[in-house]
């Protein structure tokens, strides 16, 4: 039995039609995925820039003399004497290191989290540089602390955080 | 014919859309891990010199700082820091300052102290470890984070010791 011409033509055409609408459908998922790839590697490199400010922050705020007796022994009375400055500590630090910021410490000498203050140190446990607030994302270091009037290093750890 | 060639290039239009989105989830992978990286090799080695720096509240210079206790625990594990052989305390007290570390910073984790010099080796010339915490680490399939060798020098008398200090961590 023969099949009729104008048919084969028909299905062939039908066929290019199907062919060319899933070339035009894998175009556009490419193309899809690129774009996605692209927000993607945006948001990516945001986070890596944040995960980069956090660390370099760390590394500062645990090599920054006017905070520290040796690397990453933060001493408390330089501490003390910041966060009593009020807003003032902050800004100078955030003169040097940026905006956007905060650093959280706490020795783990002590139970709870006692915020210092010239009036309760030293038996205070905690120092808050800038201001803490949401949303942010953080990371934590471990520290020491070094307790001056004691004259002992205790364990601590240093919260950096970056607001996003 | 032709429904033959159709269908082999949509397979080779499958085959490169798959090529390309293993292409991004390995690249995501990749520039994930080299960004934690440089936070977790600076935390594991932060939590070793921290903790080593730490005084433990003996006043014995055998046993003011934890550096002391584990110098003592691998040079006279019999010593007695008060009531206890510094052997058992630098264990106790490693344990009880990773703890509160752990605990304050919400993360679960084991770790290995390792302790050794270059001074002292046995018979077979091996140089004699000390381990501290969860040897199981070592053998342990969880991703592992070394930290670089923290070498201590301490002074006895006449006599100078050199240890090399290496941390484990993994998470649980």
């Amino acid at each position: 039995m023969e099949r009729n011409p104008a048919r084969k033509g028909q299905s062939e055409i039908m066929e290019y039609i199907v062919m060319v609408v899933l070339i035009v459908a894998a175009i556009i998922a490419i193309i899809l995925f690129l774009s996605w790839w692209s927000i993607m590697q945006i948001e990516m490199q945001g986070s890596k820039n944040q995960n980069d400010k956090i660390v370099s922050l760390g590394q500062m705020i645990m090599g920054d003399y006017m905070l520290i007796n040796e690397q990453a022994m933060l001493d408390d009375a330089k501490l003390t004497s910041l966060v009593s400055m009020s807003s003032e500590g902050c800004e100078r630090l955030q003169a040097l290191l940026g905006a956007n910021w905060y650093a959280k410490i706490k020795s783990l000498d002590m139970e709870g989290d006692i915020p210092c203050t010239w009036g309760n140190y030293p038996d205070c446990n905690s120092w808050t540089i800038c201001e803490y607030k949401e949303p942010h994302i953080a990371q934590v270091f471990p520290v020491n602390v070094y307790r001056k009037l004691s004259d002992k290093a205790a364990l601590a750890v240093l919260e950096v955080g970056v607001y996003t | 014919m032709n429904s033959k060639k159709a269908q082999s290039s949509m397979i080779l239009i499958i085959i490169v859309i798959m090529i390309f989105v293993a292409m991004i989830v390995f690249l995501l992978n990749l520039a994930g891990s080299v960004n934690r990286e440089t936070y977790t090799n600076l935390y594991v080695n932060n939590l070793l010199l921290s903790v080593m720096r730490t005084d433990t509240g003996y006043t014995d210079s055998k046993c003011k700082l934890v550096s002391d206790l584990v110098f003592c625990a691998y040079f006279t594990p019999e010593w007695r820091c008060g009531n206890e052989r510094c052997l058992d305390l630098a264990n106790e007290t490693l344990h009880k300052y990773l703890g509160v570390f752990a605990k304050q910073t919400n993360s679960s984790m084991r770790y290995l102290f390792t302790v050794t010099t270059n001074t002292l080796a046995t018979n077979e010339g091996e140089p004699i470890t000390l381990e501290m915490g969860d040897a199981s680490i070592k053998t342990a399939k969880a991703t592992k984070r070394y930290s670089y060798p923290l070498v201590l020098t301490k002074s006895d008398g006449f006599n100078q010791h050199t240890l090399k200090i290496q941390l484990v961590v993994a998470k649980n």
